[in-house]
């Protein structure tokens, strides 16, 4: 919202260091309504201070958002906690970023886990980091995530849709980058004793996708968020009362309150695999013996990607 | 200043238009088309752009002309609320004998009486399509809404033309236009030679027209549900009237066709245009407090219809621009604008004319975001040509 004037005669312009330090806090305070009502205190009528309140909310908004409400301003404030989850919490590193292409479709297929879908966010973070053409991922969200309260606007500023055939075909054809965990809540919500083995992968919904819309499926491992939540029980019928899908019990949650919602600082590995094209006609996507085949083959690289990586990994935390 | 004169010369051209009318052949020669509703706020935006065009014999059937009809419209009296209202129709429709009935006939905000909206929009819609059957009119138009599809978590971003209607059936404003529209489908079921268009338009948002949309945006409070922040689409009028004058030039148009505008807003958005604050309420407590305010006359809609401030009901319009050649002109941020631009007098911190240059870039980035590769490039070694268009493309072109 930085293009915001008042009818005055000198023009508000905005700027990124605010002039002075009583400016400053507001600045700080109010984001460009505190420096606009620094300007210009004539402002202060009933109405405008209603509009300085909706600016207060709307201050790292924009309006200028792409058909799936994606607002590149809002995302860019959420950079830093991606950044610090990253390198510093837990320390990831990425290979094989070579295996996305410049430009053009491609579906990406991700093993899920770790309670909360933290695995998604980094390997978006990780290729808009480490890749030359710095490309956004488009993370395909699981309902239970979309639906919910204060997620469900947060999800849509970051360019996050909800997972269902028609947002990923018009992703796709639109020439994006589309992530995707077929595992779902099955993925997520696994108990720690079963980590680190790929459960079904949905119904095959992705490979019938990758083949409507000719898009290389390239394959995703993250090792070491399988560790962050480790579900030991899980009484479903509480997370039911709530709207969750499942009610985790971990060594800290619900133990420690929302301290234990706090994941453990694990080292993480993700390896993007080499581009798997079936080189199949798109018609197959009717074909359901074939759409198994394709996704049997999908699930079976991405789980042997993960047993090379933890066969040469070491310590749960330093990875030595 | 550029505003009047912009409004103006469109209006006068028009006027040359109408006296060049004058001097073609008789009105016989022409096609004809009668309006339901024809005097309402689109329908009358319609009949002018219509009229203006002079290639069309128009008949308006509503309780009244409006004020501004071009001379060489016809107004004839109808009222579906009266009895044996398909009896009326029926004798109109065989006196007149149109090539084409549009139906815009109903109310277009949630009434208190919610039996006479019944009579109205889905016994109305009713009667006029079993007359026009007797009738034997061969084409019709029917005006629906995005609405019928339903406000729900689990939609698509862009819900297409296939999506089942999933309105809640407590919410009586838009359950008429659902079985409106199942009498449209009984129609085209009864008469298969006839080709039927159901046209399910976005939310319309114009400053002069005082809908319950514009009055809840307008406040002087608007209850919001807590942590939701909805997707909306507004429709600007002369782009909805752009669609229907499409679907008449499209005589093959059958079916259900979106006419949504390209962009979407979020509510908090369109509050702040408007300048209205937000009372977030969590949504337990929302849907209670929305019927409350209703009852006690406060509210805009009953209760159950706030499922439209939880959850996004966007829908796509690619089919509508590959069959009929809809392009709407406005984008909803741009509508908005004008909208909230209108209705806001003295006292705001925003400025609209910044914010314009701001809807205009969007508008531009927002195209380019959208522009779906025309030669979509198989990325298999097989190479593109040889495998042609994905499936889907192909499908749908």
């Amino acid at each position: 919202m930085s293009q915001l004037k008042t009818d005055a005669a000198q023009p508000f312009t905005p700027s990124l260091v605010p002039a002075s330090p009583d400016e400053r806090l507001l600045h700080d305070l109010l984001g460009e309504a505190g420096k606009l009502l620094a300007d210009h205190p004539e402002l202060a009528s009933p109405r405008a201070w209603i509009d300085l309140w909706n600016l207060f909310l709307h201050r790292n908004q924009s309006l200028d958002l792409d058909d799936f409400g994606y607002d590149e301003a809002a995302a860019k404030v959420w950079h830093p906690l991606f950044d610090f989850l990253y390198r510093v919490w837990w320390r990831v590193t990425l290979s094989g970023v070579e295996n996305i292409p410049n430009e053009g479709r491609a579906l990406l297929v991700i093993n899920h886990s770790g309670v909360l879908p933290w695995d998604g966010a980094m390997v978006k973070h990780g290729i808009s980091q480490e890749h030359p053409s710095r490309r956004r991922a488009r993370l395909l969200a699981l309902d239970m995530f979309t639906t919910l309260p204060f997620l469900q606007p947060w999800l849509r500023q970051l360019g996050e849709v909800r997972a269902c055939p028609e947002n990923g075909e018009r992703l796709l054809l639109r020439d994006e980058l589309v992530a995707v965990f077929p595992e779902g809540v099955k993925g997520v919500g696994k108990y720690f004793r079963d980590r680190y083995r790929v459960a079904r992968f949905g119904r095959g919904g992705f490979v019938r996708l990758a083949l409507r819309t000719r898009s290389p499926i390239i394959p995703i491992s993250v090792v070491g968020a399988e560790e962050i939540h480790p579900i030991l029980f899980r009484p479903d019928f509480i997370g039911r009362v709530f709207g969750f899908p499942y009610f985790p019990i971990t060594p800290t949650f619900p133990l420690l309150g929302p301290g234990g919602l706090i994941p453990a600082p694990t080292k993480w590995w993700i390896d993007i695999g080499k581009p798997i094209d079936a080189g199949l006609d798109p018609a197959c996507a009717e074909r359901p013996m074939i759409v198994n085949e394709v996704t049997d083959v999908v699930r079976s690289t991405i789980q042997q990607m993960i047993d090379s990586r933890l066969a040469r990994r070491g310590n749960l935390f330093t990875g030595e | 200043m550029t505003e009047p004169e912009k409004k103006a010369s469109p209006r006068a051209k028009r006027r040359v238009e109408g006296r060049v009318v004058g001097f073609k052949p008789a009105a016989g020669a022409r096609p004809r088309v009668a309006v339901t509703g024809g005097s309402g706020y689109l329908g009358a935006r319609f009949v002018r752009a219509l009229a203006s065009r002079g290639t069309w014999d128009i008949v308006v059937l509503d309780l009244a002309p409006a004020a501004n009809t071009p001379a060489d419209v016809r107004h004839r009296f109808l009222d579906l609320n009266l009895p044996h209202s398909d009896g009326t129709v029926y004798k109109i429709l065989k006196e007149e004998r149109p090539d084409v009935l549009v139906h815009l006939a109903g109310v277009r905000s949630p009434l208190r009486d919610a039996v006479y909206a019944h009579e109205l929009n889905s016994i109305g819609t009713l009667n006029v399509f079993g007359a026009a059957g007797e009738a034997n009119v061969k084409r019709l138009i029917h005006y629906s809404t995005t609405m019928v599809y339903g406000a729900r978590g689990d939609n698509p971003a862009f819900l297409s033309e296939e999506h089942l209607m999933r309105a809640d059936v407590a919410d009586h404003f838009v359950r008429d236009s659902v079985e409106a529209e199942r009498h449209c489908r009984d129609f085209a079921r009864r008469h298969p030679e006839a080709r039927v268009a159901v046209l399910r338009f976005a939310p319309m948002l114009a400053a002069e027209r005082r809908d319950y949309r514009i009055r809840y945006l307008e406040g002087p409070v608007a209850l919001t549900m807590l942590g939701y922040d909805p997707l909306l689409q507004w429709l600007h009028p002369d782009d909805a009237s752009e669609g229907l004058l499409r679907t008449l030039d499209t005589p093959e148009a059958h079916g259900v066709f979106n006419i949504a505008p390209d962009g979407v807003l979020p509510l908090s958005s369109t509050l702040l245009l408007f300048g209205t604050p937000s009372v977030p309420l969590p949504h337990g407590l929302a849907y209670v407090a929305a019927e409350a305010a209703w009852i006690a006359g406060l509210g805009t809609a009953p209760g159950d219809h706030a499922h439209y401030i939880r959850y996004p009901c966007v829908a796509s319009n690619d089919k509508a621009r590959k069959v009929l050649g809809f392009a709407p002109r406005n984008t909803t941020l741009e509508t908005a604008l004008e909208a909230a631009r209108a209705r806001r007098s003295a006292g705001r911190a925003i400025d609209f004319d910044t914010l314009d240059e701001v809807a205009r870039m969007a508008a531009y980035r927002l195209e380019q975001r959208m522009k779906r590769p025309s030669e979509p490039k198989a990325p298999g070694p097989d190479g593109g040509e040889a495998a042609g268009r994905p499936a889907a493309v192909r499908m749908a072109s």
